[in-house]
């Protein structure tokens, strides 16, 4: 969660296509960028979303990054940075890593059910956690989850973020 | 006279204590082991959501957890039937969270306060006002760290 303790961060400018706007509404009815939605299809409308295969214009964009682990050498106050690129990633890719650009933004009302909501949390996160293993399978031969360096596993996450942002509530329509 | 022997009372040889420590320790090891710690007695209905993407949580011991659900029928005459919020062993409001992350936060030392987590356990059917609610004030109180529990469940 955002810490409101800290100075507002000037509203980012985050283009359309780098967001996926998920909205529930008192009566647990899903909205997706404007449209009905069951769960199923959310998920199928995430994943894409995330991975955005074919590099389609109205999907996020992608920005080539290298890949950054913690450094175990790393002590505060030494020479050695903190941070340093994952070797497998950095000899496939020396040109950087693709990172997508995309948010996903879960709006819900005071109406809707907790149930609901965590259902809808749980699908974005799936779509993520697939992601996540296709990208483990095609780089490190097994799925997310079975990653046996901890190092690969954070070159993952760092490849693909999980990043779900839930907007300051609103109050559509009564309890 | 021929009576010798038989001037003998017929007493009951007292009973040998030496076997009672062995059966106060058997006791006392039974009890050890089949207690269990008393966990926060829920006063309120919990069926938290199923999910299937959760992930265990790592170290119990730095979680507080926040319940919220309605009230059981026995409290149902002086708390009503609307969701409330428990923590710990009492019903509180949605203000007292800060005082109790505060609280929470005092009884760990300082190098695991970073890694302190809210768990929220929380009735499917609670509607997201109070969850939202309790957010904002877990935001307050600088606790950002969250996690909902739920069960297992299939897809």
């Amino acid at each position: 969660m955002p810490d409101p303790n800290q100075k507002q961060q000037e509203d980012v400018k985050i283009k359309k296509r780098n967001i996926f706007v998920v909205l529930i509404n008192k009566s647990d009815r899903l909205l997706v960028n404007g449209q009905d939605m069951d769960l199923t299809e959310l998920k199928r409308k995430a994943k894409e979303f995330i991975t955005n295969p074919n590099r389609v214009e109205d999907l996020p964009e992608f920005e080539n990054k290298p890949i950054l682990i913690a450094n175990p050498e790393y002590v505060p106050g030494g020479d050695a940075p903190q941070k340093i690129p994952h070797p497998h990633f950095q000899r496939k890719y020396p040109e950087g890593f693709p990172i997508s650009k995309g948010v996903i933004s879960l709006q819900n009302d005071r109406g809707t059910s907790y149930k609901r909501y965590i259902e809808v949390q749980n699908v974005l996160v799936a779509a993520y956690n697939e992601a996540r293993d296709e990208l483990a399978k095609q780089e490190f031969g097994v799925p997310f989850n079975k990653l046996l360096n901890q190092d690969d596993v954070d070159a993952i996450r760092v490849a693909i973020p999980q990043r779900i942002s839930e907007a300051e509530p609103k109050n559509y329509g009564g309890n | 006279m021929a009576k010798f022997g038989r001037e003998r009372k017929k007493e009951v040889p007292a009973i040998s204590t030496a076997s009672l420590p062995d059966i106060v320790f058997m006791l006392l090891f039974f009890f050890m082991v089949s207690t269990s710690m008393r966990e926060t007695e829920l006063k309120i209905k919990v069926t938290v959501p199923q999910a299937t993407e959760g992930t265990k949580l790592e170290r119990k011991s730095l979680a507080s957890n926040i319940y919220v659900g309605i009230p059981l029928r026995n409290y149902q005459n002086l708390f009503g039937t609307e969701p409330r919020i428990q923590l710990n062993d009492a019903f509180a409001s949605v203000k007292e969270i800060q005082t109790y992350i505060a609280s929470e936060r005092e009884a760990r030392s300082e190098a695991e306060r970073p890694f302190m987590t809210t768990v929220l356990k929380i009735d499917q059917d609670v509607k997201m006002g109070i969850v939202t609610d309790i957010k904002q004030e877990l935001r307050k109180a600088n606790a950002l760290k969250i996690s909902y529990n739920s069960r297992k469940g299939i897809e």
